[in-house]
This record gives structure tokens, C-alpha cells and sequence, in this order.
């Protein structure tokens, strides 16, 4: 285990890391709408 | 004895991947899940393939009674737990109002309670010794709200919350407090949940690249 890492992000593509990134700068109602889209609502 | 790992939902994916490396590093594992003959299953392989010891807890994280029986069962045994890997939760999809507030509050107790109650039960000891380390399964839905799986992001987004504030609080100790972020991975999890479903989980990463990532040593 990695002794004192707080946090550990693991399986995902360099693209999906990228938007993860984008999130705090990314408009609420904007990132909203796009996670309902990506899971299927 | 090998230092010991008790991993919760360990009878499947990312969980029983977690214990299979822990046993290759030479560890001794206390598997916890419902299912109790897949358990034993994997005790037995671990136990065969590594020369580890392997105990079995057969618990139901949904029932509030579960973290504290299992914290007596390892009592009982005498052994000593160094790496507490909360792994077990579930998710779920649908609109909220719609959703089945049963399956909501059942997330939330194993999701969230038991997890707190199982660190809150184990950390003492390990802060008493000055040695130990903490693995909270978190996701990344943990670092945003999640329309059409709200309860499941929300209480992601606490374990990560939970994890990082503790870690802080045990600063000046050798117990160490870290939040896993998977994102989409392929597990039975992810089929029960109805979540591969969703193109998110289109390349979905493999459990034990997950676990890789996790266990570090």
C-alpha cells in the first residue's frame, strides 16, 4: 500500500485523467448535464 | 506470521484482488464478504499457492451489527490487523425519486457506515502500536455530483472526505490513511449495479490494475 499517499487514482485513459482536471474549471450545470448524459439519463 | 490484511467484499473483483497480492507479498489475509463458500474457495487457494494463513468472516455489511461482530471474530482469533482495506460497497442507477429508498438507505450503510464503524473500531489499536495502514475503496465519482446514481457519488465523495481528513489527523503517527479512485472497472460490481451498462465503462480497467495501483508496498 502507498505508505502516506492521501489519495490513489487509478484506471483511467490519459483523456479521462485530462477531464478530471477540467472539473473545478468546468461551469456546475455544464458538468452536471454531461455525467447524467454519460450515465445514461 | 505475515502482517495481516482484512479486506471487506473480498470475494470478488478489485477486493479479492487485493488479497491475492497480499498473499503473494507473504501476507496473512482475514477475507470478509457474504458469500462464505466463495471465501473459502479463495482461502484455500491463497493458502495453497502462498503458504499464507486465510481466516474467513462470512458478514453482511448492509446489517449495522456487522462491523462490530467482525472486529470480535478478529479479536477472538488473536490476530492483530495492520491493513484495514475497506473494500465493499455497491451502486445504483436511477433517478433518485424513483429509486428504491430501501436499496438507497442498504448503499448507505455499507458504503459509508460500515466503513466509518470498521475504522473508528480498528484504527485505536493501530494509532496504540504506531503502525498501520488504512485502504478506503473510494471512486472517482467521489470528486463530483453524479445525476442518476446521486446517493452512490455522494457517499463516494464522503469516503474520499473521510479518508483525507483522517489522514491529516494521524500526521504525527506511522498509520497511514489512503483513498482508492477507481474509475470505470470491470467487476461484478459493475454488472449487479447496472453501471457497465453506460459508456463510461466501454474500457473499462481490469480489477487487478486497480489493486495493483491500491497495494504499493
Amino acid at each position: 500500500m502507498m505508505a502516506g499517499k492521501l489519495t490513489v487514482i487509478s484506471g483511467m485513459s490519459f483523456g479521462q485523467r485530462l477531464a478530471l482536471h477540467l472539473v473545478p474549471f468546468t461551469p456546475k450545470k455544464v458538468l452536471l448535464r454531461e455525467v447524467r448524459k454519460v450515465q445514461g439519463g | 506470521m505475515g502482517k495481516v490484511a482484512l479486506i471487506t467484499g473480498a470475494s470478488s473483483g478489485i477486493g479479492r484482488e487485493l488479497a491475492r497480492l497480499h498473499a503473494e507479498k507473504g501476507g496473512d489475509v482475514i477475507l470478509v464478504a457474504r458469500r462464505g463458500e466463495v471465501l473459502r474457495q479463495l482461502k484455500d487457494e491463497l493458502e495453497t499457492a502462498w503458504g499464507v494463513q486465510a481466516q474467513v468472516i462470512e458478514a453482511d455489511l448492509v446489517d449495522e451489527k456487522a462491523p462490530r461482530m467482525i472486529f470480535e471474530a478478529v479479536e477472538a482469533s488473536g490476530w492483530e490487523v495492520e491493513y484495514l482495506i475497506n473494500n465493499a460497497g455497491f451502486g445504483g442507477r436511477g433517478k433518485f425519486h424513483e429509486r428504491d429508498w430501501q436499496d438507497e438507505r442498504d448503499m448507505m450503510q455499507v458504503n459509508v457506515v460500515s466503513l466509518t464503524a470498521l475504522t473508528h473500531l480498528f484504527l485505536p489499536q493501530m494509532v496504540a502500536r504506531n503502525s498501520g495502514r488504512i485502504l478506503n475503496v473510494s471512486s472517482t465519482a467521489s470528486l463530483l455530483p453524479g445525476p442518476m446514481k446521486a446517493v452512490y457519488y455522494a457517499s463516494k465523495a464522503f469516503v474520499t472526505s473521510f479518508s483525507n481528513a483522517i489522514a491529516e489527523e494521524l500526521h504525527d503517527t506511522r498509520v497511514t490513511v489512503t483513498a482508492l479512485l477507481p474509475g470505470a472497472t470491470d467487476t461484478e460490481f459493475a454488472a449487479r449495479s447496472g453501471m457497465d451498462k453506460t459508456r463510461l465503462f466501454d474500457n473499462a480497467a481490469s480489477a487487478r490494475s486497480v489493486a495493483l495501483d491500491g497495494y504499493q508496498p
